[in-house]
């Protein structure tokens, strides 16, 4: 027997109970395959936010000191002098430092760099641009942080801008040559940046590069606001942590310092993402199971239903299997139409949310096969109660409800 | 039982056989130790009054019910120890049931529901579809082929019934009151065409019915009161209704 046949012919008939019931599991499938999807989105495009710039990088900041002594803490305070904002822990990394990465050189430690936060305003002919933040940094952060230059280059004298900064300075005019104001000092343009993505929480295109000395002096600081080093590969990162750890415990015996990977970043921000979508879809599945019970419920009903329908099918010869295999087929069917719609709706949702947050999110094949599956095994489970009563009823019982 | 293996060519052949609903206080005894054989080729009639039990022993008859004592045999087969399986392949092939109301399936046309119990009997589709117009075609209703029930009379769709019961080729053709929801006309004819089947192919024929004109067109009469046989007897001449349209039946009595 064409026992789908018989089930679309059926659900068909029915088609506004058949929708009703196919709602539950499309709201669940709905629900489950979009927070699944958008949470792989999100992994996604955090991983490829770090793998793009700095698998291999290794960050130095300064903390409390591991051991007991407190002498490194005590010297920090008095050089930074509380004007670092960005930190509860005053830095107490210093250019010395940095030269020590730098300097025997290491086999893991391609380069290093290190940045210092300049807390003030920078300005153009009397425009201010609010969105912009200054850093200090050395020649090689560029390469590092995987920006390249528009034009020109970055000097020892000069400063650089970002992309969008330079825009909104100099509009279509070259702004090499030009002078921008920092805290009150005029300081020629001698690059522009091109437009660039970034590691996560920095913005290129709207930031000014001084270089690190005059930042610091800037500032008023003796010491650097981070330290940013390049492994050679990124399989060689753990070596490099190493070895930047003992050139750096060597200077600050305290341990007031602090190595993070990008890779141990990326970790958490992962896991934590991950832990969040599968509560969520967890959540969403328990709508799918009680989606199962609707369609187990209205199963129930058809069967009841159909009694004369089973009885004849019986005296016709239908053997118990068949009529099984006949409802069975009805109720998976009805689940997979729901699961379909849902995934449907979901990949449009996806989709839009994507959009909107402005991560590129569509559905995985993962979610897809997941929720295809897991429908039918929802129709399977949820009919087989329906479908064995009415394979089991005698024909003379079926028929005799008229 | 010596009057089963006396009968040479027995179909049907029934001992002590017995039907309880319910059980306790409540319990009814539809039918109580009924003993009954029917031989190929025979056109039995089932009479009797209301409640008394006809379609009780119609049921078990065409397995659509199991009896609670005594046994039953078809065509020398213990039909009470079959698996479901087993069972189920008898109701397709070897047993047709034409019951009172129209059991036509409602979505399938008249086609699909010949077809049907010989789907269900594994039969390929081709040798399927001709046996299923050889049949319409017998009973006059080839035309509606591509009919659906609810575009067709009632005798039209009675007589789509019973081709679909004679279309697997049954050994016996059991007919629980087939006319009961029909006018007269559309009536007589179905009786018609089982009188035909009976004549032509040779189909053993048990009908229940009220009505004694029915009865008339069989040549056993069996008749039932409160789950008892009260009377079974041959009626040997069977007598004509002349209202001016029954169709003359040729001398046939004395086939037993
Ligand atoms: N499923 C059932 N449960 C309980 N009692 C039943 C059941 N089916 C039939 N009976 C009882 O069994 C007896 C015989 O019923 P049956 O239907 O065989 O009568 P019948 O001769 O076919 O009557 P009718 O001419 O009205 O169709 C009746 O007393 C009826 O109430
Ligand atoms: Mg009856």
């Amino acid at each position: 027997m064409n026992a789908l046949g018989i089930a679309w012919d059926s659900i068909w008939h029915h088609r506004t109970r058949s929708f009703l019931t196919a709602l539950g599991i499309v709201i669940g499938v709905f629900a489950v395959v979009t927070l699944t999807s958008l949470g792989g989105a999100v992994k996604t495009y955090v991983n490829s936010k770090f793998s793009g710039v700095g698998a291999n990088l290794i960050t130095v900041v300064a903390s409390l000191p591991r051991s007991g002594s407190h002498h490194g803490f005590g010297h920090g305070f008095g050089h930074g002098g509380g004007r670092n904002a960005f930190f509860s822990v005053p830095s107490t990394l210093t250019p010395a430092d940095l030269n020590a990465l730098l300097h025997p050189h290491q086999p893991a430690i391609a380069t290093a760099t290190a940045t210092i936060a300049v807390p003030d305003l920078i300005s153009h002919a009397g425009s201010i641009d609010n969105n912009a933040s200054i850093l200090g940094v050395t020649a090689p952060y560029f390469g590092m942080q995987n920006v390249s230059f528009e034009k020109g280059r970055f000097t020892p004298t000069g400063i650089v801008l970002g992309s969008s900064l330079a825009k909104s300075f100099f509009g279509k005019t070259d702004p090499i040559g030009k002078t921008v104001k920092v805290a009150d000092t005029a300081y020629p343009v001698t690059g522009v940046l091109k437009s660039a993505q970034g590691a996560p929480g920095t913005d290129p295109d709207e930031t000014a590069y001084l270089p690190l000395q005059t930042a610091m002096a800037l500032s008023h600081q003796s010491t650097v606001t981070d330290m940013v080093i390049s492994a050679k590969t990124a399989q060689l990162v753990p070596k490099a942590v190493k070895e930047a750890t003992a050139i750096l415990l060597k200077r600050h015996p305290s341990h007031n310092f602090k190595i993070e990977t990008a890779q141990e970043i990326l970790s958490t921000v992962t896991s934590t993402t991950s832990v969040i979508t599968d509560f969520l879809a967890g959540i969403a599945g328990i709508s799918l199971l009680v989606g199962g019970i609707g369609i187990m419920n209205i199963m129930l009903v058809t069967v009841s239903e159909r009694f004369r329908e089973i009885g004849v099918r019986k005296a016709l010869g239908a053997r118990d299997g068949d009529i099984l295999v006949q409802f069975l087929s009805e109720s998976i069917l009805l689940a997979f139409i729901g699961g379909f719609l849902g995934t449907v709706l979901a990949g449009i949702a996806t989709a839009v949310v994507g959009k909107a947050v402005g991560i590129p999110a569509a559905l995985t094949t993962q979610s897809v096969v997941v929720a295809v599956v897991f429908s039918i095994a929802v129709g399977a489970v949820f009919g087989v109660l329906p479908a064995m009563r009415a394979a089991r009823l005698m024909p003379a019982e079926a028929l005799r409800t008229d | 039982m010596a009057l089963a293996e006396s009968k040479v060519d027995g179909l049907i052949d029934v001992q002590g056989l017995g039907r309880r609903y319910g059980e306790g206080e409540a319990a009814v005894d539809a039918l109580v130790d009924v003993n009954l054989s029917i031989a190929r080729g025979e056109m039995v009639a089932l009479m009797g009054p209301s409640g008394s039990g006809k379609s009780t022993l119609m049921n078990i008859l065409g397995l659509f019910d199991r009896a609670t004592s005594g046994s039953y045999a078809l065509a020398g087969t213990d039909m009470l120890r079959l698996s479901a399986k087993a069972q189920a392949e008898f109701r397709g092939r070897r047993i047709a049931f034409v019951f009172q109301g129209i059991h036509l399936l409602p979505r399938l046309t008249a086609l699909a529901n010949v077809e049907l119990p010989m789907a269900y009997a594994r039969m390929p589709k081709d040798s399927r579809i001709r046996a299923a117009r050889e049949a319409l075609a017998l009973l006059g209703v080839e035309s509606l082929a591509n009919r659906y029930p609810s575009q067709m009379s009632g005798g039209q769709a009675q007589r789509v019934a019973i081709a679909r019961a004679i279309a697997p080729g049954p050994d016996l053709l059991l007919a629980d009151e087939p006319t009961g929801a029909l006018d007269r006309k559309s009536g007589r004819l179905v009786l018609q065409a089982f009188q035909n089947l009976h004549d032509q192919i040779g189909v053993t024929v048990v009908i229940v019915t009220h009505d004694p004109l029915v009865a008339q067109h069989a040549e056993r009469l069996i008749e039932l009161e409160d789950g008892h046989v009260i009377d079974d007897r041959i009626v040997r001449d069977r007598i004509i209704v002349d209202d001016g349209h029954d169709s003359h039946l040729g001398p046939d009595g004395g086939s037993k």
